[in-house]
Formats: C-alpha cells, sequence, structure tokens
C-alpha cells in the first residue's frame, strides 16, 4: 500500500515540494537554533582564568530575565576576609577585584569594546602577557588596551562616570578594559563582589579551595575549574538570556509556521485529489486504508525533509552563531559544539510536524466517499464546516484578545504577546477564510464586470467559483501581510509610545540620550540640566536584588502627576532636604559623600532627613513598606543606610526612587541612561546627543529597544520567508492542477498571451485580495492597541507602521504569487499547442 | 408505472441464483420533501451468470439503480444483497470490504489513476486488500482483455478503448460475484464500443460472470441476455431474449435486436 503511496506521489512532485521545503528549512533551523542553544553556558571570564581559586559574594534567586548584580561585600568584610585569605598557605595574595565604568574618547568619539576599568592588581588574577611600559602609580595614570593603538606615555581622555578626565598612558596590555592604581579604582567603583587568590608556584589548588571555604562560611562561595565560569558578567549572562529568547521564539515561529504550511499543503493537496481518493474508495480502499496514504506520504516526504534540515543544520550553525553574536545576542567568545543530540531532536520533531500536519488533511481524505470519483468537475460544496466556523471564531477572537493585552504589557512582553495575537490571528482568519473570500471577491471585483474584455469576467467568475482554491491562495499571502504588519507595528508603535510616555509625563520637548556610551556621565547631565534617573540597584532584607533610581526633588516634583501618590506624600520626604534650593543637586551629592563618610556606613541617620523613598505599590504590599516606615537597604558599596517611605505610588519607573545625590554616593559607577528637557539645551553635551521628543518616540534608541527590533525583524523576516513559500507553493499546485482548464480556453479561442494575461490577473487579485484581508486582520487590532497605550501614557500615541518593511513584504508576494502562477501556465498552455 | 405503491413484498426468488436483489429500494435525493425521487420503491433481481442490459430515458434513475447495487450509496428505504449478503447492516469499511471482494466497477471515464501504470492500475485492488499481487496473475488479467503489450503504460498512454479494458481487467482481477458497468461505451467510437461488448459479452458466456450494464445505446443492450427499462425511478419494462444464446457473440439471434429494443423504448418515451 505504501508503495503504491508513492508511485502515485512520484507524478505530483510539485505538490510536495513546497511541504518539503518548508519542513527542510523548518528542522535546519530547529537543528540550528538547538546547537546554538546547547553551546550557548557561561565560560570562566578572560580576566579570571589565571586564577585557580576565586571567592564570590552570596547569590541571591532572581526572577526570570532579572541580571542585577548580587549584594557585594561591606568594606569592613572585604578587609577581613582578605586578610584571613591571604593567610592560607600557598596563597600570595587575596586580591579584592573590582569594576567599574570608563571609556576612552579618542579624537572626541568614545571608542566601543570593553568598557570596564579594574584595579591594577586585578591583572595578576588574568593570564594576561606582560606590560609593555609601566603600571599605573598614581591618580590620573592608566594602563589601557594595546588594540586602542595609544602608546606608552601619551595622553588620553578617560570617560568615567563622573565625566571626562585627562590621563596619561602609562602601559598597554594585549587584553582588554582600563586599568588604574587600586585606590583609584576604589574611588570609582562601588563594593566588592569577588576576591580572587593568587597561588605560588606548586600550590595545592584544592587544599586552598577546602581552607577558603572554612574560611568564607556562607559569607560567600567559593569556585574552583569550570565552577569559575559562574563569574561571568550579568551583562553576558543577560546576552545569552536575550540570545535564548530570540532563539525560542524562531523554534516557535518556524515550528508553527512549518505546521501551517505543511497542512496548507496536504489540505489543498486532498482537495485536488478528491476524485483520486474517490477511485481509490471505489476500487476497494477503506477510509482507513486512504487515510493511512495521506499519513505515508506525509511520514515519506517528512522524513526525507527532515533529514535534510537536520544535516542543512549542523552546516549553519557555525554561521549563526556568528551571527548572533554580531547582533548582539551572543556574548563575545561565543562559539557553536556540534553535538548529536540536538539535529537528532529537531529531526523526531520535523516528522512530528509532519504527522500532526497531515492529520485532518488526512480526515478529510478518509471521508471521501467512492462516488466522488464519478463526479464531473469539483465544486465546492459547503467549503465552511461548523467545526471550521467555530474554531475560526476562537482563534480570531484569542488573536485579539491578545493584540489587546499587549497594551497593557511590559516592554519585554511585547513581542511575545504580539507574536501570540499574529498567530492566533493568522489562524482564525485561515479557517475563516472560505467564508470571507466570496463576499470580499464579489464587492472587490464588481468593476471588472464593466469592463470589455473576456479576461475581466473570467477572473472574477474564476476566483468566485473556486471558492475553496481562492481562499487557499490568498490564505498565504494574508497571513504574510499580516503577520508582517502586526508585528512590526505592534514593537514599533509600543516602544514610540513608551518614550513618548516618558517624555509627556514631565513636558519633556528634547530628550538627551547616550552617544556612542553606554550611559550619561554626570558632567553629561548637569551640561544638559532638565529632569533625569540615576538607575542602580539596592539590597533589602531578603528577598532579591532591587532596581532603584536616583532622583532629584525638582524631578520629583514634576513627576508628581505621573506617579499617582496612594500613601504618603512626595513634598514629606524633601521637609528636611535641600528641596526648596534649586540649584542644590551638586551641593547635595557633596553632602551626602560626607554623611556616609562620616557615618561609616550602617549608622544610616543622615538617610532620612535627606529625602525619603518613593516606593512602587507592588513592592510596598509584597515588602510591607508602608509610608512611615523606615526600611534598612544595603547599596552597591555593600554599605547599609536606613530610609524612610516618603510615599507609595501607583506608577514609579523604578520600584523604588532614592535622593539622587543618595545612590551616587554609594554608586560612584551608576550611568544616567537619559536626561528629559524642557527647551534647548544648552552647549555641549559630552557623549550625548539631543533628540526632539517626536524624534526620540520614534527612535527610541537604547540598546534594548534595538535588540527588541532585530529581533522582531528576523522573526517577521523568517516568518515571511514560510509563508512566502506557502504562496508559492499554492500558486503553483492551484495553476498545474488547471491545465485542462486552460486547454479548455485556448480551444474555445483564447491566445496564449491571454490565458498568461488572465493567470496573472488572477494571481495579482488574489494577492491583493490578502492583502487587504492581512490589512483588516492588522489594523484594528494595531488601533486597538494604539487606544490601551494612549490611555496607559495619557497621551495620544502615534500608530507607527514601518512601511518600507510592508511594501517589501507585498511586492514580495506579488512577484512570488504572479511568477509561481505564470510559469506553470505558460508550459500548460506551450504543451496544449 | 405497472407496480402499485402498497404491493405487498415478492416472494424472494431463489437465494442462491441471484447474484444481486433489490427489495422496496427507493432512494430520495435531498429533503423528503422537496427531494427528487430516484428510484421508487424497486424490486428486482439480476441472476448468476446473466447480463443485464439497464435502459431509460435520462434522469430515469439508471445510475441511482447501479450505485445502490453496488453499495456505492445507501438507499433511502429498501434492501440489498449481493451474493446473499445484506448490505444494510455493513459499516463503511465492512461495505468496503465486500465490494472489494465481490463487486467490480467500470465506468464511462474516470476510472483509472493516472500516475500508475495499466499492470499497477490492475493490481491495485489485490494491494489494497493486502495481498501481494502475482504479476503472472496480472498480466492475465490483461491478457484478456487484450493488452498483453501494455502493461507498463499509463493511462495517458493509452486510446479511450484500451483504458477502459484496463477498468475491466482491473475490476475482474478480483474475481468478482458482479460486474457493474455504467455507461461503459458512452466515451467510445462504434468499433471500440463493439470490442468492449464483446469482451463482457464473452466473460459471461466463457466465465458465467454476471454482468449489469447501463447504456444508452439499443446496440449495446443487444448484447445482453435481458434489458430493463426504467422510467421515473421504475421498472416500467423487462423482456429477455428467447432462449440459450449458445457460444457466439454479437447479438443474440432469438430476440434481442437493437431495432426491438429501440422500439420498446420509442413505445416507452410516447406513453409518458
Ligand atoms: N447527487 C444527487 N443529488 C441530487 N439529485 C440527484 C443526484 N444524483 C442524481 N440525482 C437525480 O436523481 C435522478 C436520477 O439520476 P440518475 O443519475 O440515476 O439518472 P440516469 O438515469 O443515470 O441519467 P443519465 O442517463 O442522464 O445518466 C435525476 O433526476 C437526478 O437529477
Ligand atoms: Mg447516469
Amino acid at each position: 500500500m505504501l508503495r503504491t503511496g508513492l508511485a502515485m506521489a512520484r507524478g505530483r512532485w510539485s505538490g510536495f515540494a513546497g511541504a518539503f521545503t518548508a519542513l527542510c528549512l523548518g528542522v535546519a533551523l530547529m537543528s540550528m537554533t538547538a546547537l546554538v542553544h546547547a553551546s550557548a553556558s557561561p565560560r570562566v571570564p578572560d580576566r579570571y582564568a589565571g586564577t585557580g581559586v576565586l571567592v564570590r559574594t552570596p547569590v541571591a534567586e532572581q526572577g526570570e530575565g532579572f541580571f542585577l548584580e548580587d549584594r557585594p561585600w561591606s568594606p569592613e568584610a572585604v578587609t577581613a576576609l582578605t586578610a584571613r585569605l591571604r593567610g592560607i598557605p600557598g596563597v600570595t595574595a587575596a586580591v579584592a577585584d573590582r569594576s567599574f565604568y570608563a571609556q576612552a574618547v579618542v579624537a572626541g568619539r568614545p571608542v566601543p569594546g570593553d568598557l570596564r576599568g579594574h584595579g591594577w592588581s586585578s591583572v595578576a588574577l588574568a593570564p594576561y602577557g606582560p606590560v609593555e611600559g609601566r603600571p599605573p602609580a598614581r591618580d590620573g595614570e592608566v594602563v589601557l588596551d594595546r588594540a586602542l593603538g595609544i602608546s606608552p606615555g601619551s595622553p588620553v581622555t578617560l570617560l568615567t562616570a563622573a565625566g571626562p578626565e585627562p590621563y596619561t598612558v602609562t602601559g598597554t596590555l594585549a587584553a582588554p578594559g582600563f586599568h588604574v592604581t587600586d585606590a583609584a579604582a576604589a574611588r570609582f567603583s562601588g563594593g566588592v563582589r569577588v576576591i580572587g587568590l593568587v597561588t605560588g608556584a606548586g600550590a595545592d589548588l584544592a587544599r586552598v579551595e577546602g581552607m577558603a571555604r572554612e574560611i568564607v562560611g556562607d559569607g560567600g562561595e567559593v569556585l574552583a575549574g569550570d565552577a569559575r565560569a559562574a563569574l561571568e558578567p550579568r551583562a553576558d549572562e543577560r546576552v545569552r538570556w536575550i540570545g535564548t529568547q530570540v532563539l525560542t521564539g524562531m523554534a516557535a515561529v518556524s515550528g508553527f509556521v512549518s505546521v501551517f504550511v505543511v497542512a496548507s499543503t496536504f489540505a489543498f493537496g486532498v482537495v485536488q485529489r478528491r476524485r483520486e481518493f474517490g477511485l481509490l474508495r471505489l476500487v476497494g480502499a477503506t477510509p482507513r486504508q486512504v487515510r493511512r496514504m495521506v499519513y505515508g506520504e506525509a511520514l515519506a516526504v517528512g522524513a526525507a525533509a527532515a533529514a535534510a534540515g537536520a544535516a542543512l543544520g549542523i552546516v549553519l550553525a557555525p554561521v549563526f552563531g556568528g551571527l548572533l553574536v554580531e547582533a548582539g545576542f551572543e556574548p563575545p567568545g561565543f562559539s557553536v559544539r556540534i553535538e548529536a543530540w540536538p539535529p537528532v531532536a529537531a529531526f523526531g520533531t520535523g516528522l512530528g510536524v509532519a504527522l500532526l500536519a497531515v492529520w485532518s488533511a488526512s480526515r478529510r481524505a478518509g471521508r471521501v466517499r467512492p462516488l466522488e470519483a464519478l463526479r464531473e468537475a469539483e465544486a465546492d460544496r459547503r467549503p465552511m464546516t461548523r467545526a471550521r466556523w467555530i474554531s475560526g471564531a476562537a482563534f480570531t477572537l484569542l488573536g485579539t484578545g491578545c493584540a489587546a493585552a499587549t497594551a497593557g504589557a511590559g516592554a519585554d512582553a511585547i513581542v511575545n504577546y504580539s507574536l501570540y495575537a499574529a498567530m492566533a490571528l493568522i489562524l482564525g482568519l485561515t479557517l475563516l477564510a472560505p467564508a470571507i473570500v466570496p463576499p470580499v471577491v464579489r464587492v472587490l471585483s464588481r468593476p471588472l464586470l464593466r469592463t470589455r474584455g473576456a479576461t475581466g469576467m473570467l477572473v472574477r467568475e474564476e476566483m468566485l467559483a473556486a471558492v475553496r482554491r481562492t481562499s487557499s491562495t490568498a490564505a498565504p499571502v494574508l497571513v504574510t501581510v499580516g503577520f508582517a504588519v502586526l508585528v512590526t507595528g505592534m514593537t514599533q508603535t509600543t516602544a514610540g509610545a513608551f518614550a513618548l510616555g516618558r517624555t509627556t509625563a514631565v513636558g519633556a520637548e528634547a530628550v538627551v540620550v547616550p552617544d556612542g556610551t553606554p550611559g550619561l556621565s554626570d558632567a553629561a547631565v548637569t551640561a544638559a540640566g532638565g529632569v533625569s534617573l540615576l538607575p542602580t540597584t539596592v539590597y533589602g532584607e531578603g528577598g532579591p536584588p532591587l532596581e532603584a533610581a536616583g532622583i532629584t526633588p525638582e524631578a520629583l516634583a514634576r513627576s508628581a502627576g505621573r506617579l499617582k501618590v496612594l500613601e504618603g506624600s512626595l513634598a514629606a520626604g524633601r521637609d528636611g532636604g535641600n528641596g526648596r534650593d534649586p540649584a542644590g543637586n551638586a551641593d547635595r551629592t557633596g553632602r551626602d559623600r560626607e554623611s556616609t563618610a562620616r557615618g561609616g556606613g550602617d549608622s544610616g541617620a543622615g538617610g532620612s532627613g535627606d529625602g525619603g523613598v518613593v516606593v512602587a505599590r507592588w513592592l510596598a504590599d509584597e515588602r510591607g513598606w508602608r509610608a512611615g516606615r523606615t526600611v534598612s537597604l544595603a547599596f552597591e558599596d555593600g554599605r547599609t543606610e536606613t530610609l524612610a517611605v516618603a510615599a507609595v505610588v501607583a506608577d514609579s519607573p523604578a520600584p523604588l526612587l532614592l535622593p539622587r545625590g543618595t545612590v551616587r554616593a554609594h554608586d560612584p559607577s551608576a550611568l544616567t541612561r537619559e536626561v528629559l528637557l524642557d527647551g534647548p539645551v544648552r552647549g555641549e553635551v559630552p557623549g550625548g546627543r539631543v533628540l526632539g521628543a517626536e524624534a526620540y518616540a520614534r527612535n527610541a534608541g537604547d540598546e534594548e529597544d534595538r535588540l527588541v527590533w532585530v529581533f522582531t525583524l528576523i522573526l517577521v523576516g523568517m516568518a515571511v520567508g514560510y509563508t512566502g513559500l506557502a504562496v508559492a507553493n499554492t500558486m503553483v499546485m492551484a495553476t498545474a492542477g488547471r491545465a485542462a482548464d486552460f486547454r479548455v480556453l485556448r480551444l474555445s479561442g483564447a491566445t496564449s498571451r491571454q490565458v498568461i494575461g488572465m493567470v496573472s490577473a488572477e494571481s495579482a487579485a488574489v494577492t491583493g485580495l490578502g492583502t487587504a484581508l492581512g490589512m483588516a486582520v492588522a489594523f484594528p487590532a494595531l488601533l486597538g492597541m494604539r487606544s490601551g497605550l494612549s490611555e496607559q501614557i495619557g497621551a495620544a500615541a502615534a500608530l507607527v507602521v514601518p512601511w518600507p518593511v510592508v511594501l517589501v513584504v507585498v511586492g514580495g508576494c506579488l512577484a512570488l504569487a504572479v511568477g509561481a502562477a505564470v510559469l506553470p501556465a505558460l508550459a500548460a498552455v506551450r504543451r496544449a499547442r | 408505472m405497472t407496480t402499485p405503491v402498497s404491493a405487498p413484498l415478492p416472494p424472494p426468488p431463489r437465494p442462491a441464483a441471484e447474484a444481486v436483489q433489490l427489495w422496496s429500494v427507493s432512494k430520495v435525493y435531498g429533503s423528503a420533501a422537496g427531494g427528487v425521487t430516484a428510484l421508487d420503491d424497486m424490486t428486482v433481481s439480476f441472476p448468476e451468470g446473466t447480463f443485464t442490459a439497464v435502459m431509460g430515458p435520462s434522469g430515469s434513475g439508471k445510475s441511482t439503480l447501479l450505485h445502490c447495487a453496488a453499495g456505492l450509496d445507501r438507499p433511502t428505504a429498501g434492501k440489498v444483497t449481493i451474493d446473499g449478503t445484506d448490505l444494510g447492516p455493513l459499516d463503511e469499511t465492512a461495505l468496503t470490504l465486500l465490494r472489494r471482494e465481490r463487486v467490480g466497477f467500470v465506468f464511462q471515464s474516470f476510472n483509472l489513476v493516472s500516475a500508475l501504470t495499466a499492470e499497477q492500475n490492475v493490481a491495485l485492488p489485490l494491494r489494497l486488500a493486502g495481498t501481494r499481487p502475482r504479476a503472472a496473475q496480472v498480466r492475465a488479467a490483461l491478457a484478456e482483455v487484450g493488452l498483453a503489450g501494455r502493461a507498463g503504460h499509463r493511462p495517458g498512454e493509452l486510446s479511450g478503448g484500451e483504458r477502459q479494458r484496463v477498468a475491466i481487467a482491473r475490476a475482474l482481477v478480483t474475481g468478482p460475484a458482479v460486474l457493474f458497468a455504467d455507461e461503459p461505451t458512452g466515451a467510445l467510437d462504434l468499433a471500440t464500443s463493439r470490442d468492449v461488448l464483446r469482451l463482457l459479452r464473452g466473460l459471461t458466456d466463457d466465465r458465467g460472470q454476471t454482468v449489469i450494464m447501463v447504456t444508452h445505446d439499443p446496440v449495446a443492450a443487444a448484447h445482453a441476455d435481458r434489458v430493463l427499462l426504467l422510467a421515473d425511478g421504475r421498472v416500467v419494462d423487462e423482456f429477455a431474449a428467447g432462449g440459450d444464446r449458445g457460444g457466439g457473440a454479437g447479438p443474440a439471434p432469438t430476440g434481442l435486436s437493437p431495432e426491438l429494443i429501440a422500439a420498446r423504448m420509442a413505445a416507452l418515451e410516447a406513453s409518458c
């Protein structure tokens, strides 16, 4: 039976080519992403590779998608620990490793690369080669990467969180980063999270590790050997996590789309082959045998395609890995290891997808009755079944719901929500297409009736008579256009709206954003004026690290409208402080630094008088941090302060808002993300560039938004590639199935030019129909989302549709559809002559 | 117009001698109220080893009779037996198995799977039954219809008559109790039709094959032992060849001449 199936399949390879290609690509993608995913494990950072045993601070569990640094040791703990660790036999030094933001400015431009500064003693932890020149000996001296091309003795401008400052290069290393004296590093950085144990030659590392473990106790974690990979920077870990999201998204989309393409190919094949199945039933095939035959075909096509795809994935994985690093989805130094299980798993999934996709087609084939072999041309009786109505409506509703939910989702969830919305809407509309197509065609094609030539009439009647065929061919165009418009529109509109929300909240007219730097230094913030947040991480007792932001009293006052105070008051927090002093910013910073220095950290007495903490509602609920209470918070430098809760607010840009001075005093390396301005900026902003509010809303260009956009484009590109395949495939199948019609047309006097003209016109019309339907799906969803967003940010969000992307997609569909219809038609017409 | 609707069921004829029997079979297409009655309480039987021609005006229910008798379609009311088996209680799969073993079909067109060769087409019912077809068996079936040399050709490479003969070979390869043919010569020219009809006649004469054939052509019908005339879903006339037809092919010498059949048809059409 299987052999018969294969023999029958041989004559119709074109019907399977689409399914084969779709599955092959899908499996290649799965095998490729799985390989990349399996290789994406952390490595021991180069900076620590020269050290056998390291100690790090205790790690607190964080929520999915959070990559905040762990709480550092307090300065006292660092002193005590290093002293005791140094006493271990065989250990020559215990190096407290410090990192801070530093970036070289060459010819007025900040140079990208590894933007971390460290104390000179940290060099002992790395297996770097010798320094050319000499180590830094005093403030204002730096050893930097030889690759920068600055020779020892030259001056260089170094940008730190404070601002640009002149330095002298005393030496160069064949290693990334900037190395200053330990004293300077201690001033620039917050606390210490890693202590490296430098060991003498021939030291027993296992013994050192054991003794370190005894000394450290619960005060830290001792890492040796491969476990040192846990010291990977949190930023790399985050990049890796984003990479995983991208891979998962790609795998999900390719799985969904391959099921879709394979299912529609087989479904369409069954429609076209009703007579053949009827004949088989007539000759004595049971419904089960017919079902099995369809499954057999899917299995054969699936196995071949999956095997080819798995192999292709192995070949492509290293290339793809390189691309991911370039796009910023994997940390530098990432490479792909080839293992057996990912391609094998992808092969199995591919087969499963093929069988799943063919399920409904096989059932339909099994229901074909023997008498259908005797019917004249296939009439589209009852193209909609009850189940089709119900599931189509259900998916459409679900999709609309997801689109609405996108409005309320956080920035990172938007891509996923819009993806779900697109998938559900697409499924729903594809199911409903046979019901929607005829009335739409009838309305849209009315003008054709008035034309004199035969083409218009033929095109209209052909499309109407073969509802199933028309909807089968319009469906992939609908999917392609709908998907592209929805997903790109959603991400762009939301990103724009959030940016707009930030500016409207304070009535900003312009925004200063970093230019070539990861953030704005204090010098830039001061030069710009305006309102800004200084992000940092704080640590309450128990619980994961918390994001917090420093804000000046003026900025707080101006944001009051947006924050929606639930308890306490924003003003109360400033009563004892310098809130009335408009120029208090720099002043306060100085005083805070003094007070913390005086208080020696844990006293915290200075905190409450200086300005309170503003707590977001969810955090207040979770921790019981009500207005009027005091909370004890540890900071980036390991010191602890007790602060009063001034207010609980409903809608805060960060879980905790702290006085900016307090944040700066504890986190010398923190960078400002953006500054919102009332009017034009006075003078130059070093390391920043000024955008008008609208330009800012349009290309809110921070790194995260950029990654999201690249991610979106990858997903859309993939989905569109697939559905383009489906467009071409159904067109080829549909046209090949009509060879007889074309012959009849030719015999009734149509020139081959007229036949080709009719075919082109028809496929263009079907593409137009699909595009119209796709837009009809996408725009209501986008408009709904926009109104939700507008309500949320309190301003009219603009609907951003990336038209170039849409145009490329529609043009591609048109070219594919016409090409895929005309080529087989040409062949058929030629044969007819 | 002869059988009153209220007539009692006629006594069943000797079971073993009947290949196919229909008792009070009705077939209504569409809903009962506005539906088309294609078969109206028809009772008829087809004895083993006979060649019956079914004739009648277009739309008189000939194809419907054939479909119901062959188990391709289910009657709205009444009972059908093939080779003594009642089709009523059988489910779709059981019905398929019965058809596969006891019934062969030949239709006007759309008979062959175009992707398969003549040989593969003939072997198809055997494969479907799960038996591995012996090449000799398939070749013999093809040889019987005079196509021994064309085994490897696909339908597209065969003439209409050859295709029809492949279809007959396929219908016979399982050794069915009855062969149904719906206008098997409808699309063929005179000479080719005569070949096909001689072939069918020969099957009944040589192997005692039961054949039921629908046709419009009095010449074709003249090859049969018996002619049923249908109108409006009822059997309105029936006549048989007188006596034994002997082994010869061609129209029976004793009764069934095309002229006679044409005359009876004309009479029927005039009376409607
Ligand atoms: N599937 C169907 N649905 C509805 N009505 C049908 C169907 N098939 C047949 N009929 C109707 O039943 C009646 C008998 O049809 P049938 O096909 O049996 O006629 P026929 O005698 O074979 O005609 P012809 O000689 O033209 O083939 C006709 O009136 C026809 O319109
Ligand atoms: Mg008929």
